[in-house]
This record gives C-alpha cells, structure tokens and sequence, in this order.
C-alpha cells in the first residue's frame, strides 16, 4: 500500500486528539484481556457468602449473584468479546474481499448472479437465521465466530465490488494485463492492495457491528456457554438483578458501548484520512 | 491605451506539511485596457496562482504574502472582503478549465444566467430572461430559447464553457480572467471558443487574461505575453517579439521543444533536459539555472529585469550582457 | 543520431512486405441500456468497421477528437477486451478469437504505454518491481540478473540506478513516463501501443519523451501504434496517419501528404483548427468546424460528418461513403473523391 497514505493516517491521527483517544481506550481493553490471568480473584470460583456486593478495593467492579469477582469476570469477558469480534471480522472481510472483488473484476453474468445472491442473503433477517443456526450448533467461540462471519460480509463485498470496478480501469491494471499478468495475480497484487483503505474502513466499522451481534446473542444467552463469559452474557446475568444491584449491568454495558463507539469513531477517522480528496499528486 | 490592472511585486505561497511552496515569487506586470495578453507557463510555473491571486481565489493552504494588484487606483488585495465580492463578477469576471465545476448542476442554465444579469443590471424577471436568450444566442448555442431551460449536465463541454462565457461577459466586466479556457476541449471546438471568445472581447472593449500552457493558443489569440517559469516572469513582449526574436534560453528552449514541420524534412526535437525546480526551496538564483545550456555562475544570483527594445524585457544575465555591449558599441 | 539515419530507418520501414499488424473490420459496440430481460436495447458503436495495417518497425498514428474511438481501438487491438467482430491479424494469425491462455505468447511482444502518468504506476510498488514484473512473467532472469535488467533498463531511458527503490509518487511526470517506457519494453517487445503518452506531459518534456520513443525505436526496431489528440505531434512521429471520427476511420495516408493534402473535410477542419504557435501564420477561422458531435448513440444513415460538413450534399445523407484509394498510399472514405 501507498506510504503516503500511511503517513497521512498517522498524521491525522495526532491532529485528532479524540481519535487518539479512541485508540487508547481499545489499546488498554486489549492489553487488559490479555493481561486477565493477572487479576486478583479467580472469574469463576463461586463465593455464596459474598453475593452481589457493591463495587470495593477488594472486588473492583463488585460481585456478581454467585459472589464471582465481577472485574475479573470482565477482563475475561473482554478476551471472549474481543476476539469474537476480531476473528468474526476477519472472516467476513476475507469472504468480502474476495467474492467482492472477483465479482467486480469479471463483471458480466457471474457479477449479477453473485450480486443477486447478496441481494437475497441480505434480505434475509440474519438474526433470526443466527438464532435458528445457533440451536443446531454445538455453542462455543469457534461456532459463534464462523456464524457471525458468515452471515456479515455482504455488506464488504458490495463495498469491495464498487472499488474493484473503480480500480480495474485505472491504467496499471490495464497495463497489468497487457503484459500477460494472470488473473489471480492482478486481483491480489494490484487491486486488493490498492483498496486496502476502503477494506480497512469497512473492517473497523465491522468489527464493532460483531461485537454487538455476539453480545446480542449472549445477552439472549445463545453465545458463549456458561460459566464463562462475555460482556453479552454478563449484561444478560444481570438484567435480574438490577432493582438490587444495577452496576451488574452498568459495567458490560459501558464496555460494550465505549468498545463499539471506539470502533466506529476511528473508522470514520481511517476514511477521512484514506478520502481521495487529499492531493496525491 | 489607459491601464486597467497594474500588478506589482505579487508573491503568493502555500503552506503545506512540508513547508512554505513558493508557487508566486514577486510578479510584476499591467494590462491595458482592450488588451488581450497571456500568460504561458508549464505545470508549477506559477501562472494559474497569479491568476487566481489577482481576485483572491486560492484555496486556503494559500496566501498572498505581498504585492498589489490594482484595477483602476484600487488595491484588491487590500480591499475588504465585501467589496471585493462587488468587483468580481462586475468589473473583474473569470472562466476555468472546467466549466461544470463552476456552474450549479441543480438549477437551468437560464436561471443562472439571469440570476448574473438581475444582479448586476438590476432587470425585471421577464426582461433578464430576454436578454439572457439574447446572451446565448450571442455566444453561438443554437435554438436558446429551448436550451435556457435546459441543466449544464444536457450540453456539451463546449457548450457549458459557451455559458460561462456569456455568464462571465454578460455583467460587462473590464477585465475577464480565463485560466486554461480551452485546456478540457477537443481542437475543433477549443478553436470555435478562442474565436468567440477574441471577437466578443474585442467588441465589447473587455480586456483578456488568458492564462495557458499551449504556445500556439498565445500566438493566434494575444498581443502580449508573459513567459512563467519558477514563479517568476521569465520574459514579456509582444506576440511578434517573442516568437520571432526570444531572448530567455527558457522561452527559446520552449519554442524548440514544439515540432515544426518544414517541406518533407523531420527534424529532431530538441528538449529542455530536466525538470522544474522545486519550489519548497527554490534557487535564490535563476530558477531555469539547472536545465538552462548557458548558465554560468552569474545565474547564482537572479539578474534584474532589462528590456531589450522597449516593452519587451527578459531576465536573464545574457540580455544583460548584451545590453551593456551594445550600450559600449554607442559610445 | 543523426537526422539521416533517423529518415533511412524509416525509409526501410515503408518497403516492408508483409504488415506486421493487420486490422480488418474492426468493431467493438459497448451496451448502453438492456431491457428487463437482459436483451440489448441501446447499443454505442464505439468502433465500427475499421481496417488498417501498420508495418514492421513502422509508427502509424491515430488522431481524432476525445469519444472516436481511437483509444478503443487501440486497445481493442492489444485486445485488452473482446470485440463485437473483425480481426487483428499479427503477423498473419488472427488474434481476435482467442483467449488469454492463447494470447499469453502475444502479450510478451505487444506492450503498452498510456497516458495519464500518474495512473499507470501501481502506487504501492517501487520501481524495482514495478519494472521487473514483466520479466517475471516471461524473462527467465534469475532474481540477481533482473536487478542488473532493470538498472539497466533504468539507465536506458535516462534514470538513475538510485531511482530503482524508490516510489512513482517520487517522480515527476515526465520521469513516471519513462518508467512506464522501461517497463514497457522490459520483455522486448515488437509492437508498442502509446495510447496518448505525452498528452498529460509539460510541452518542454513531451519532447524527451517523444524523443527516447524515436530512438527505442531505432535501437529496437520497435513498431508503435501511436494515439494522440496533439495533431503536430502525432505529425512529427508518424510514418502513416488514420484520422477517426465517430467510430470511423475517415482518412488514412502518408504524414505529410496528410497534412500538406487533406482529403476528407473533417481532416481539413481539424488541421485547420490546430492553433499555430506562430503570430504571422493566422488561423483559417472561415475554415473553422461549426456545430458539435452528434449523439453516438443514434445510429443515422450516411456519412456520419454530413452534419458539420460545409461541402454536405444529398447523397451523403443517404448512403455512407467507404474508405477509397485516392492517392498512392492514400485512402479518403468521401463523396467528393469519386
């Protein structure tokens, strides 16, 4: 990819002081769930005698209704979301990518026919089609990640596709195939990297789409099985408890919203950045 | 001829990451009235800015860091906004390169048009209207009475610069600024606007500045020009004096880099070796010093301007030189 | 090189007997709109029925106003899309058929160069890869020997060895052009497209460039098809001129029999209209074209100039004329030379 493109990323990444600070806000939640073994107290070694305490110096975010360290429980929870929305992601802008630029690439019947199909997968209520999948399978992290991707990359490749056709006709593609280029080669040497801005836009913004997909399923308590955890699923434990003790619900709740409202604010970042308006010559 | 615009000492830059570009670097020069002079130049020569400066219309990387730019007694670049806002469009009109850009796609070309003439006429709606269809039929668009309520996106490229035209002329300004007028037009069609554009200008007593890359655009259409290069003036002269007698190796580099046929033989081009300097840092000499054959170490230092004969100046050492030997073969 | 030689080379051009590139028919029509059902409704005739021949180490140009079709041409032969019928016949065998597969041996001795300087150079490549790509394809180089291919090739169109890693938003527009030149004729190629090479260059660089393209094709007895709307340059470079307008070609014939003798009006018009870069030769304004294209789209009946013609008669509305040998090497496609 373009250097400039980069140096002007980071370069409107230190004039926007909020971008930064979007930044680093994911930068401590991922190192936090990574660092989760570290906590004090074990997710979940259940302590009946010290239910639903308020939040303390001993239990940071307080306990949950069996008496389960709460910060723990969402240090952990965050290396459940997080990767969830991260691997989700990938898959569904591998799948875009690819189908998204084939499609645009070869254009002619095989674009309508892909095309059309997104249309129809599209309109398809993927929720509901989440849930009823989500029954059949064995529910895990694996499963609700290849569910979620699965059904999110229409979106990607109706994006890709735009910027596929756009960049077929600029003329170091057409070069690319005077001089003999295979296809394979042209698609992933000359046209994917040179849509990287728009793929990586589409992903940010997607990633925060995932999340809130799998804390909808494990709010639903369809996600991740228990004893484990995930913002969702905490959200959802909590919603029983809320007249008694509402910071249960208050904690899942401002992680997912603050992750989220991250993601889709450096998305916005990352395209303003990538604009083709910036002079490139 | 009285003079309508005197520029002097004009410098514009633009401030970008990497530092102050110094696209104009102290431009000196004027128009008389009914004069239609060019400005030729190569991309970052400096010609559009100066242009787009004399109206203060560079974007906002941009700044006029000193100069005048005079119509009549006023200093444009001093006068505040408002007032400026009056002198564009009535005493100072300009086209562009492109003409879709500057005209509003949503509304008809008559409702744009006429807009221009009740303002600046103060005219009934009924009588705008006619003397808009009068306008169009003016600068040669066929059955206007039709295409005045017809989208710039319906005509031509040709037909759109044919509205700016009329637009830019119908407010009988004193001087029309067209920046690369003909640059996106096909031959045929740039040759139908130069004709238009020279025979409505001449009639009406409007000066021209036209600002183009195209040597031979200057030479059918201007009296005068101005040779761009670096930011500064290169060369100025009448049409005559510059084509048949140049004096800055630039301009005679640029007149030899076009092909010219003579009967049945094919001569060899010759180029200007190189580049144009960069004008982060531009030479505090002459800026042509790098691809120029004749420069010496004089060139470190840039020369003054000095006219060979009268109203045709140079700046160049070697005109220098000439004029003092000449000087000496006098005494 | 001296302007004798310069000539020779092209007199030997001339006298080759078989055409190494042979246009017979050519059409390529691009689908405007399609009904529900996929059928095709509007139909633009970009290219309609054009033949021509370009000979080994011969430059042919191709002028016209933007939207005749002149760059499709161009392409279509290098057969960067399939066309709607004809052939194109390299070196005896028709190209027009086949797939990439089979083109794949053609592609390595036809190149092109296009225009616009700053689209033509895949931004995130260096020059390095940027130039040695063909010969990955098809040099057999090993990764070293590429290295000194490409500096070579650098030195060749007056780079610098140092310019190897760097990026083509490092260059200006003239020196990105050259890349493309190294690049293009990396895989020694015998037949170069230039669709418009200089059209987006400065006038005192246009001239390097048109320069190194005369001596490439001394050096490699390089044969181009040369696309330009800049009628003096395309005069300078070219042996043989067809001049195209609306998907025709109207007029093919020598450069300066062309130029000195136009046979078809729109060549006069356009020569007319080329601005003189000289104050004591005025422009032929009498001369000048009135009225603008018509529509592509509606096809009409008869000559397809007859709307902008001064010398319009009622035959050319009813019956479109043919490309016809008026002169020795001389072709007209008018009423006017029956």
């Amino acid at each position: 990819m373009n250097r400039m493109r980069w140096t002007l990323l980071v370069s409107q990444l230190r004039t926007q002081k909020s971008a930064l600070i979007a930044l680093i806000i994911l930068g401590i939640y991922v190192l936090a769930a990574l660092a989760a073994p570290l906590a004090p107290h074990d997710p979940n070694t259940i302590h009946l005698d010290e239910r639903l305490l308020p939040p303390s110096g001993q239990h940071w975010f307080g306990t949950d209704d069996n008496g389960r360290d709460y910060f723990a429980r969402a240090l952990y929870g965050a290396r459940v979301s997080l990767s969830v929305g991260i691997l989700a992601m990938l898959v569904s802008v591998t799948i875009g990518t690819i189908i998204g630029a084939i499609s645009g690439y070869f254009g002619g019947k095989l674009d309508t026919f892909l095309m059309r199909s997104i249309d129809i997968g599209m309109s398809l209520p993927s929720f509901f089609l989440m849930l009823i999948l989500n029954a059949y399978l064995k529910p895990g992290v694996v499963t609700i990640v290849l569910i979620i991707g699965l059904l999110s990359w229409m979106s990607i490749s109706r994006i890709v596709r735009a910027e596929t056709i756009s960049v077929k006709e600029r003329e170091y593609v057409l070069y690319a195939r005077v001089s003999g280029q295979s296809t394979f080669r042209i698609i992933f040497r000359h046209i994917i990297p040179s849509i990287v801005p728009t793929i990586v836009v589409a992903a940010t913004l997607n990633i925060a789409g995932v999340i809130m997909m799998e804390s909808s399923l494990s709010f639903l308590g369809l996600g991740i099985s228990p004893p484990d955890a995930s913002w969702g699923s905490m959200l959802n434990n909590a919603k029983g408890y809320i007249g008694e003790n509402p910071t249960l619900a208050l904690f899942p709740g401002l992680l997912i919203l603050t992750t989220v409202l991250a993601f889709n604010y450096l998305g916005d970042v990352f395209r303003a950045a990538f604009e083709p308006k910036v002079n490139r010559r | 001829m009285t003079e309508l615009l005197s520029v002097d000492q004009l410098r514009t830059s633009f401030f970008t990451r990497d530092g102050e570009v110094q696209a104009v670097r102290g431009v000196s020069f004027s128009i008389k009235e009914g004069e239609l002079i060019g400005i030729v130049g190569e991309s970052g020569s400096g010609k559009s800015v100066t242009a787009k400066s004399l109206l203060r219309l560079i974007p906002p990387s941009g700044q006029i860091v000193g100069g005048q730019s005079k119509l009549r007694g006023v200093d444009l670049l001093s006068l505040p906004e408002e007032k400026l806002r009056k002198v564009r469009g009535h005493q100072v009109a300009m086209i562009f390169q492109d003409p879709m850009t500057s005209l509003n796609p949503v509304l008809t070309v008559g409702a744009q048009l006429t807009e221009v003439l009740r303002r600046h006429q103060k005219l009934s709606r009924r009588h705008a209207r006619q003397e808009a269809i009068e306008w169009l039929r003016q600068v040669g668009i066929p059955s206007p009475e039709i295409r005045i309520d017809q989208y710039p996106h319906e005509f031509s490229g040709g037909m759109r610069q044919r509205v700016m035209i009329a637009m830019a002329l119908s407010c009988k300004p004193d001087l029309l600024v067209a920046d690369e007028p003909t640059t996106a037009l096909d031959v045929t069609i740039q040759a139908q606007i130069l004709a238009l554009l020279t025979n409505l200008c001449k009639t009406t007593g409007t000066s021209v500045l036209l600002i183009t890359h195209d040597l031979g655009v200057v030479a059918q259409v201007c009296s005068r020009v101005i040779v761009m290069y670096g930011g500064l003036i290169m060369e100025e002269g009448t049409v005559e004096d510059i084509f048949s007698a140049p004096q800055h190796p630039y301009t005679k580099g640029l007149l030899r880099s076009i092909p010219r046929m003579r009967e049945g033989r094919r001569e060899r081009l010759v180029p200007i070796e190189g580049s144009p300097p960069n004008l982060l840092n531009p030479p505090s000499g002459c800026p042509f010093m790098e691809r120029c054959p004749q420069a010496s170490s004089e060139c470190l230092i840039l020369p003054p301007y000095v006219e060979s004969k009268p109203g045709h100046r140079s700046l160049c050492w070697l005109t220098v030189a000439r004029k003092s030997e000449r000087q000496e073969g006098l005494q | 090189m001296s302007d004798n030689s310069l000539l020779e080379g092209r007199g030997q051009a001339r006298t080759g007997k078989t055409p190494l590139l042979e246009v017979r028919r050519l059409a390529k029509h691009f689908t405007i709109e399609k009904s529900l059902f996929g059928r095709t409704t509007k139909v633009l005739k970009a290219v309609d029925d054009v033949s021509f021949h370009i000979h080994r180490g011969e430059t042919f140009g191709l002028v016209g106003e933007s939207g005749c079709g002149k760059s499709t041409t161009g392409r279509s032969v290098i057969r960067l899309f399939d066309i709607t019928s004809g052939e194109i016949c390299y070196e005896g065998i028709d190209l027009a058929g086949m797939n990439e597969r089979q083109l794949k041996p053609y592609r390595q001795k036809m190149q092109a160069i296009f225009q616009d300087p700053y689209s033509s150079l895949n931004p995130g490549m260096n020059v390095m890869e940027l130039i040695s790509e063909p010969l990955e394809i098809y040099g057999g180089y090993s990764r070293s020997n590429r290295r000194d291919r490409v500096i070579e090739l650098l030195e060749r169109v007056g780079l610098k060895r140092e310019h190897a890693d760097r990026y083509p938003h490092e260059f200006s527009g003239g020196q990105r052009q050259r890349i493309s030149i190294a690049r293009s004729i990396a895989s020694g190629p015998e037949f170069v497209l230039c669709d418009e090479p200089i059209s987006a260059l400065d006038v005192s660089v246009q001239a390097q460039v048109v320069n190194m393209l005369e001596d490439l094709q001394q050096e490699l007895g390089l044969t181009y098809l040369f696309i330009a709307h800049d009628l003096s340059m395309v005069r300078h470079i070219s042996n043989r001129i067809g001049v195209m307008y609306m998907g025709k070609l109207v007029e093919v014939s020598f450069s300066e029999e062309l130029y000195t003798h136009p046979a078809h009006p729109y060549t006069e018009a356009l020569l007319a209209a080329i601005p003189i870069p000289d104050p004591k030769v005025l422009m032929p304004t009498d001369r000048l074209l009135q009225g603008e294209l018509p529509s592509p789209i509606d096809a009409a009946i008869g000559c397809k100039f007859r709307s902008r013609c001064p010398y319009a008669s009622r035959r050319c509305g009813e019956e479109e004329p043919v490309l016809k040998r008026i002169a020795p090497g001389h072709y007209a496609a008018c009423h006017l030379h029956e």
